[in-house]
């Protein structure tokens, strides 16, 4: 039975000779493996899921920077950064980097796991709504490089001596592992799976 | 209407990029603010937090902020601003598609308007704690985003895409 494939990155139809993944073949137009859906992707998405849901416990326990002014040193996690924001007024950009360092984080892991979980459970029903809800978990995911960034800035402007100084933390290389680790866990997702009819093609 | 092609989009997208990588490069090269405290002033480059997280003994983070901030946004200016040009040219050589297909996986890596943010933020958390001086650097970085950001979107990637060639095959029965 010939199948067609949509190339995942070019969306260029392809007609193969069957679903069978033991077929190797790369898209004609910009070389990509053509697989009817990606190898073991609940697998894949569950142990980068775990290991990014380990770390966030750390990310979010250990300051993520040191701020020292005149011998005086405090700490500052993500969390009690975004009340320092919302402490000096600023709210509107405290709410964005609420949303990016602490929504973010916890949607991905917890819509991910979900999303996961929906594949054994009624997997028939809302199926529009969950492929809408990977497409945002996919597409915010960067968005909390925000406060890593910010560090970056930090860390390279404030090198005062003993008159100013801001040293990275433990929690900020946490809370970036944390990031990469979601951002590889949704693209080893296939969304194609949620629309599968119990058995995959080819299986 | 699902989609129609914006014409003269490649040319606008092409000048655009070759815009935004004069602009990345002024916007690591110069000084980016200067931050004075207790009589004491310094001003920096953006790029040496990353030498700083280095020295301090973060390098996993800091080469990833360098890769997202700096390598992933060049890169990816740069092979954009080539597949155009390539294409405007009407010219469509054999490695075009796969490199732009790199490009395409490289995108969400290259995050210069998430880094706009975490500026933001930097700026507000210093003029909290002293005087800063935005430089050169920081107005680079600002006309960066809007010029990258109007660059990819001029043009949609289908429109690149239905200029690439599709090579031949057998399917092997």
């Amino acid at each position: 039975m010939t199948a067609v494939i949509a190339c995942t990155v070019c969306t260029l139809r392809s007609i193969m000779p069957s679903f069978e993944d033991g077929i190797v073949a790369h898209c004609p137009r910009c070389g990509e493996h053509l697989r009817s859906r990606k190898p073991y992707p609940e697998q894949r998405t569950w142990a980068l899921l775990i290991a990014a849901a380990l770390l966030y416990v750390p990310a979010n326990y250990f300051p993520i920077m040191t701020v020292t002014i005149l011998g005086k040193a405090q700490s500052e996690t993500i969390l009690s950064g975004v009340e320092h924001l919302y402490g000096s007024g600023m709210w509107e950009i405290a709410t964005v980097v609420f949303f990016a360092s602490i929504v973010v984080p916890l949607l991905k892991i917890v819509g991910l796991s979900a999303l996961l979980v929906r594949l054994h459970v009624d997997p028939a029903l809302g199926r529009r709504e969950r492929s809408r809800l990977f497409r945002v978990i996919e597409y915010v995911g960067r968005w909390s490089m925000i406060d890593m960034f910010m560090l970056s800035i930090l860390v390279a402007l404030v090198r005062l001596g003993e008159v100013a100084t801001i040293d990275p933390g433990i929690g900020a290389t946490c809370f970036a592992a944390v990031v990469v680790l979601t951002m590889f866990a949704a693209s080893s997702f296939d969304p194609r799976v949620i629309w599968d009819e119990g058995r995959r093609p080819g299986e | 209407m699902l989609y129609r092609e914006k014409p003269g989009g490649i040319e606008r997208a092409l000048t655009l990029t070759v815009a935004s990588l004069l602009l990345l490069a002024i916007a690591n090269f110069s000084v980016f603010m200067t931050f004075e405290f207790a009589g004491r002033d310094q001003g920096n480059r953006i790029i040496s937090g990353v030498g700083n997280l280095i020295e301090l003994g973060y390098a996993p983070l800091g080469l990833l902020i360098f890769f997202a901030s700096v390598l992933a946004p060049l890169l990816h200016l740069s092979g954009f601003g080539w597949v155009l040009w390539q294409t405007h040219r009407g010219r469509a050589p054999s490695y075009l598609g796969p490199l732009y297909r790199h490009l395409e996986i490289l995108r969400p890596w290259a995050m210069l308007e998430v880094y706009l943010l975490g500026i933001f933020v930097a700026v507000i958390k210093l003029s909290q704690l002293a005087n800063i001086d935005l430089g050169a650097g920081f107005w680079a970085y600002l006309g960066l985003i809007v010029t990258s950001t109007a660059s990819y979107d001029a043009v949609d990637s289908r429109e690149i895409w239905n200029r690439l060639p599709i090579k031949e095959e057998r399917v092997p029965a």
